[in-house]
This record gives C-alpha cells, structure tokens and sequence, in this order.
C-alpha cells in the first residue's frame, strides 16, 4: 500500500473510499462491477497510469499459477473490458465482496511487467529498481535483505487530487529497518535510531513504554487479532447445545480482557463484530451479556454433580490455547476461573503450532476446544470459511463441525449477495452463529502500538495505523518537531551498582575457592 | 614425499595402514552421511505439525490449497518423495523454500546468511580459543594463584551466563546509553558505504556486541580444556626432563607443555566447528544479526521445511567431515598413533 496502489481503501470505520478509483458501481444482479479510474496517475518511471494497467492487473493475476492472491476469484471471471476511464469485470456468479477484493489487488504496469512471468525472480531482485515501479505514495529506493527497505516520497502522488486524501505524504522519507527483539526495538525508538514498530507491543512491554518519557503507546484502537472460544461440535459435551449455550452465558468479556490483554481489548459479541465491520454489524445476533444463574439453570436440566466435587460430571473438557501467544494463555486461565462459576472444570492444556494448528484444522479433529485469535481482513467472508460444511477438507476452518444446510444456504447468500440483499444476508448468518454457537466471539486485542512522543495526527481505523487496511496513516502524520531529548550518559548509579556487586560475588567466590585449596 | 621420522623408517603417515585407515574412515563417513541424508528426509516428516498448514491460512479456496500442496509435492507418497529429494539432492537442488518467496534454498542459506554467521563464529571461535589456550596454559602454570582462580571463576561466571541476557546488557549499556554500538543489523541502515573498506569498518563495528558476547560464551570451555590439558603435561616426566636440562621455565611451558597439551584442543575445535555453521540463534535474534541460527529460528516457525533440512544436511554434512579430518589430522600432530 505504500509503494503499490490498490483502486479502493478504507476509512476510519472500514467504510470502502476511493483510492486510485475515483468511483465504483455493483450491478443490481451482483455479477458485474465497474471501476472509473483516476485520470493523470503516473507510475514512479513517469509513464501514464491508464485503465489498461488495470486490466492487465487483473489479466495477470487471472493467468498466474493457480496459487496465486487472487487467482480463484479471477477464474471467476468471464470477460474484463476497458472504456475510457472505466474497467468492466463481469463475474459467472455474483460475489459481495468483489468490489473488496479486486480494489484491493496492488496494481502493476503493464509495460514492465509484460511478459515476465509473475513468479520470475526478477520481482524479488532487491537491486532492480525498475522491478518494485508501482504509482503509490512512496518510490523504492533500495533494500538490503534482512536489514532494511528506503523509499522516498513520490512528489507526482496522485494524493493532492483525492479528497479523501487531499495531500501528498508529510513523510518525505520512510525507512523499514529489521530489528528482530522487543527490547532493540524499544531502545531503538528511545534512541531515535526508529520513529515505531511494525507490531503491537507484547503486554509485558507496556509498562517499559508508559514509563519511557521519549515514547508514547497508541492505544484505543482495536488490532485485527479476534479472540475467539472454538467448540468441536461433534464431540461431548460440546455436542449438546445447552453446553455451548450455558458457556456463551458463563463469560465475561471484559475481566477475559483484563486477565489476557491487561486491559488492553475490545469486547466483541457478534461474528461480524461492529467493532470491526459497522456495515454489516445487527444486534439480533448479538451474544448475550454473563448471566451466571441462567447458565446454570440451563446445565441443571441435563447434568448432575453426582461426586458433588462442585462441577457437573461429564463436563470437563481440554482448552487449548497457543504456547507463544500470552494472551491466548493468560485468557485460557481467565476461561477456566469463569466455567468453574458455573459448574465446567476446564483444563487448560498448553500447546505449541505445530500440534495444535494440526489438532484444530486437520481431519481428523482432535481438539475438543480452543481459544485463540484468527485475524480479521477488511472483508468479513471469515464467516463463511469457518462455518460453511463444504469447508471440510484439510487445512479447512469449518474445524467446528457445523454441517448445517440452512447455515450454508445462509452463508451462500451472503457471500452471493447483491448490494440490495447484503444487509439481511449478514444479518442472517449472525443469527445463524448466535442461534448454533459453534465458536463464541470473546475479544479484539487493542493495537498497542509505541511510537517516538513527537508523532502526531496519525489515524487509528480498526486493524490499527499500521497495518496495511490504512495507508491514509502515513500520509498525514508527522513530527511535530518537539523532540524529546533522549537520557543522556550512563546511568552510573546502575552500572556503579551492577559493577560493584559482581565484585563482591567474584571476590566472595575466589576467596572460597583459594581457602579451600 | 616420503618423510622419514627419527629412526628414518617411512612415517606411520604414508604406510599402507594408514592409508588403509583413512580409506576405512571415509568409507564409514560416507556412510554415516548416507544415513544422516535420510534421517533428514524422516525427521522433518514425523514431527508433529503439517508443513502444509504453514503455507495455507484462512480463507484459501480449496482450489487453491490443492494447488499449493501439488507445487510443493506434498501430496505426493512418502517414498516418493524420498526419492525425489535425493535425486535431487545430488543434483544440488535443495528445493525451495516455503516461505522465502520460494526462492531456492541454496540461495537462502548461502546468499549472504551464511557468510554473516561464518565471519561472526569464526571470528568468535578464534578469539576464544587464542585466549582460551593461552589463558589456560598460564593459569595451568600458576595453579592455585590468584590468576589460576581468578580467571576460572570469571570464565566460569561468563560461561555460565545466558548469551541473551549480556547481550541485552550490551545493547543496553554499550549501545543505548553510551552509543558505542549498534542496535541491531550488520551494517549501517540507510548509510550508502562509499568503498569496500568503508562497508567493512561498518560491518565490523556492528559485529562487536555480538562477537563480545558470543567470545565471552566460549572462553570458558577452551580455557578449562586447555588448562586441564597441560596440568596433565606437567605429570610427564618429559617435562621434568626439559626442567633438568636446563630450559627456561618459558620454553617449557609453551614449548613443550602447551603443543602436547594442544592435540585434546584438536578434537574440541573439531566438535565445536558446526558452531561456524549453525550459528548462535538467540545471539543473532538479540543483536538481529542475519545468519544462519536465526535462520533456523524463523524457518522453524514457519514450517519451512526445505530451508530447515538443507540446514541440517549441511551442517551435518560439516560436523561428520570435520570429525573425519580432526581424525586424520590427530596422525600427523600425534606421532604415537600408528596403524
């Protein structure tokens, strides 16, 4: 999104906006869409940008190997034309999110990229110049595997004449450097050597933040990772719905989100949660709010606690939850204190990718539940992925077992939705979700992202100012000059007392060694 | 050539036993190889996880992850694909990578990750053992000073020590506070070096918290080989024979003490050299120094199979070699051993 144009963005609510597409029209069936490209772009080599480029994008993709971003979409299409300024793509069946997709494909020039196979190792040379021309706000420069990418500001951006953007970059010069551990990367933005850092900070990280005066931590945004509690539906006790039922009833969001993120998170009670996807949030499919008696009321009709050990019998079950991830663990524990209010003992089980992804994903699934975070784009199509039945091959994320066909229809619908039928189309698989539970929606971890004191008026979408849903972030922020003067000099205090304690330890140590010989 | 030794009889190192041996030696090494290529190949196929789970996120149409696991011939048999990958490996084809934009592993192990981790170990590796050996004759020497325990607890202490922690100590004090070295990377971001020269001052400058740290690990286990070896020497009675003629204590100690006490030395360096191979991962993830341990890490993370077995065929490919030479070299340094 920097170096590379896409035909739309988004805007602070993930709402679609015009990017090198001035506009866009959905036909009334859903099977034909239109882009009107911006007049006057040019690519970084100063030649005209022109609706061909476009075409040739889609063209390119389309006839890429078949593992390819974007080459199952692009089979899809039956014939893509150019007139004028506007590029017509006709589908053989409807698709909601085509707009979504296809504005979102980086677009390439065609008189550089003809007739060079899209996976040649030209594009990957990191001296070619020539190979990484795109037309976005910023020109590559160089870049040096594994140490770092420079690129320059493009003073012919088309920026100036969109106004959703109506500038061209502050930043006039942007490089991304690799330092690979929490702690370099903190010095490194406290020294100045680095302005932020690609990925939220780890929670244990926050407070280092918080306390260096140099830094500021972005916070009050929500980040893309979405939290969710995952049941096998076709294994006990998770094929009782009243289980899953008095579950989604037994959680608190929010002290869940005070255990695993320290505060740091949004709750979320919808699969198509409106803090992410306002468009297409209804509250009718809302998950209910802790209500603990209910839950219980609810086991009670089915399940006894015949050991009168304080849980029900037979429904004790594993929680898996990912080794690396600290929240996922930290909201594992915080699940388990919440199940046993209502009478589940939940036994968190600590597991590592491998393992665990195979577990979850592969036939056969030998997870009963989990709780981890899958990760959101700006298109909620995640619904289907995860709960339509013909998802069921391996590697699939239907890994809940949910063969439902009325779900499926639904999911069909929505995914093949028109612009008229979209809204009662996400609606219904919300309820769909709510009504069979086959994962409960818990959290958004916040992006607490830190970033040099002296950064200012930067935009905070959902998925947070640095990922690639916003590239609007990097254009109107900037340094507002009032630097904070880094810590100058040691701090002997520290390194007197460091010093003088290893001193006393290897004299303590030497002495013993020579009274004993 | 013919080297005669001292009874003027044809060295142990040119008779047929010898050679004999060091046919047996290599014979069995290729073996051992042989076995290692294999294990290589079932390792990375029994452990838990599916490599193809790496390569597919959310949201991939089934179409195409059938694309992607036929790409990679991961739907493919077992044996199949055994013998695929040694056909190819003896053609030099390692694969490609999964995640490294599918270039070719020999690129993504030898472009520029292996000559970072060669320079840095290496560079480590000598200066330890320089200093561990003479250090540890010195100490052997003077046992039971102060200089004796004085440098054991030290070398001890720096052994024992976690890398990541002196590291971040280092980058701490050395690199943020005084701003004596960098923060990570092997060479100045952004900074277009005018001469060859000039990239090598950057580079090495920024290898100096990582060489420190990483000199500082390794001290430790030279100098106590070192200092053991030579305690041993003093016991033999050629040294008291070198004392009796006269030598000075000087010409003894390094002399005589210190070149017989250097062939156990032959067999440490020996074990230690896939160090230059393998490189040290959490010193090269603190210090971001791109090489070959941080490419182990990532590519374990990912799953990437192909990067991860051309690592450690090569590396092991090193360490049964090395050991096959240290055999070989152990005739010519040590005169006693004869076949």
């Amino acid at each position: 999104m920097l170096i590379y144009d896409t035909l739309i963005s988004y805007d602070d609510d993930l709402e679609m906006i015009p990017w090198l597409a001035e506009a866009w029209t959905v036909s009334a069936d859903g099977m034909s869409v239109t882009f009107t490209i911006r007049e006057g772009a040019t690519w970084h080599d100063g030649t005209a940008l022109t609706p061909a480029d476009v075409k040739f994008t889609f063209d390119h993709h389309k006839a890429a190997p078949a593992d390819a971003n974007y080459w199952s979409l692009l089979q899809h299409t039956t014939t893509i034309t150019v007139s004028g300024q506007v590029v017509t793509v006709v589908f053989d069946e409807p698709f909601t999110f085509a707009v979504d997709n296809l504005g979102s494909m980086h677009l390439l020039p065609k008189h550089i990229r003809e007739g060079v196979a899209a996976d040649a190792a030209v594009w990957d040379d990191a001296t070619n110049v020539t190979a990484h021309i795109g037309s976005g706000p910023f020109k590559f420069v160089s870049r040096t595997p594994s140490e770092f990418i420079q690129m320059e500001r493009n003073d012919d951006w088309w920026g100036p004449d969109n106004p959703y953007v109506g500038q061209l970059p502050n930043i006039e010069s942007l490089r991304i450097d690799v330092v690979l551990g929490q702690d370099a990367r903190i010095l490194a933005m406290r020294s100045g050597e680095a302005d932020t850092e690609r990925y939220e900070v780890f929670g244990a990280y926050v407070n280092s933040i918080l306390n260096a005066p140099e830094l500021q931590l972005v916070t009050g945004v929500v980040s893309q990772w979405d939290y969710v509690l995952g049941f096998n539906t076709t294994v006990a006790p998770f094929d009782d719905p009243d289980v899953r039922d008095a579950i989604a009833l037994g959680i608190d969001r929010q002290e869940l989100i005070n255990i695993g993120r320290l505060g740091f998170g949004t709750p979320t009670n919808s699969c198509i949660p409106a803090e992410f996807f306002p468009a297409y949030f209804d509250n009718d499919g809302a998950f209910p709010t802790q209500d603990i008696d209910a839950a219980i009321d609810l086991l009670n009709d089915t399940y006894t606690d015949g050991d009168e050990d304080g849980f029900f019998d037979d429904l004790d079950f594993d929680l898996w939850v990912l080794s690396w991830d600290d929240i996922s663990v930290a909201t594992g524990t915080g699940i388990k204190l919440q199940l046993a209010k209502i009478g589940i003992d939940c036994n968190v089980k600590v597991m590592d990718d491998g393992p665990m992804y195979e577990g979850i994903y592969a036939e056969p699934r030998a997870f009963i539940a989990y709780e981890m975070s899958h990760g959101y784009s700006a298109v909620p199509d995640h619904v289907w992925w995860r709960m339509h039945s013909d998802n069921i091959v391996d590697w699939g994320d239907n890994c809940y077992g949910l063969s439902d066909t009325a779900v499926d229809t639904h999911l069909d619908d929505f995914v093949g939705a028109t612009p008229a039928t979209i809204a009662a189309a996400a609606r219904q698989v919300q309820l769909d979700c709510l009504e069979h539970k086959p994962f409960i929606p818990l959290f958004l971890s916040d992006d607490t992202h830190a970033m040099r004191a002296e950064w200012v008026n930067f935009t905070t979408p959902p998925g947070g100012p640095f990922t690639s849903f916003n590239p609007r972030a990097m254009v109107f922020m900037y340094d507002s000059g009032l630097v904070t003067e880094p810590p100058t000099g040691v701090d002997w205090v520290l390194v007197i007392g460091i010093g003088a304690g290893a001193l006393i330890v290897g004299v303590i140590v030497t002495y013993l060694f020579m009274k004993k010989k | 050539m013919h080297i005669l030794n001292e009874s003027g009889a044809v060295s142990a190192r040119t008779s047929v036993g010898t050679r004999r041996y060091i046919a047996q030696r290599f014979v069995q090494t290729i073996i051992v190889w042989f076995m290692i290529i294999t294990l290589n190949f079932i390792i990375f196929r029994v452990m838990p996880g599916d490599p193809r789970q790496a390569l597919l996120g959310e949201g991939i149409p089934p179409e195409l992850r059938q694309a992607i696991v036929e790409r990679f011939g991961l739907d493919k048999s077992l044996i199949e694909q055994y013998f695929i990958y040694l056909v190819n490996l003896f053609q030099g084809d390692m694969g490609y990578s999964f995640s490294h934009f599918g270039e070719p592993v020999w690129k993504t192990i030898f472009d520029f990750r292996f000559a970072n981790t060669f320079i840095l170990m290496g560079a480590s590796m000598a200066a330890a053992i320089i200093i561990g050996i003479v250090v540890g004759v010195i100490a052997a020497a003077r046992r039971d000073t102060l200089i004796d325990t004085g440098s054991t607890v030290t070398f001890l202490v720096a052994y024992a020590m976690p890398v990541f922690w002196i590291g971040l100590l280092m980058l701490m004090f050395f690199g943020f506070q005084l701003g004596i070295i960098p923060l990570a990377g092997t060479i100045t971001r952004g900074y277009v070096h005018v001469n060859f020269l000039d990239y090598w001052r950057d580079y090495l400058w920024h290898m100096t918290g990582p060489w420190i740290v990483l000199t500082l690990s390794f001290i430790g286990g030279f100098y106590l080989i070192m200092r053991d070896s030579v305690l041993d020497v003093f016991t033999q009675d050629y040294i008291l024979a070198a004392r009796a003629k006269g030598l000075k204590e000087r010409t003894i100690l390094f002399g005589h003490a210190m070149r017989n006490a250097m062939l156990p030395m032959v067999s440490v360096v020996a074990v230690n050299l896939p160090y230059l191979i393998s490189g040290a991962m959490i010193t090269e993830f603190v210090f971001s120094w791109s090489g070959l341990g941080l490419l182990t890490y990532h590519s374990v993370l990912s799953v990437d199979y192909p990067v991860l077995q051309g690592i450690f065929l090569f590396l092991a490919s090193i360490t049964v070699f090395a050991n096959f030479l240290a055999d070989v070299l152990y005739l010519y340094l040590d005169p006693r051993i004869r076949y």
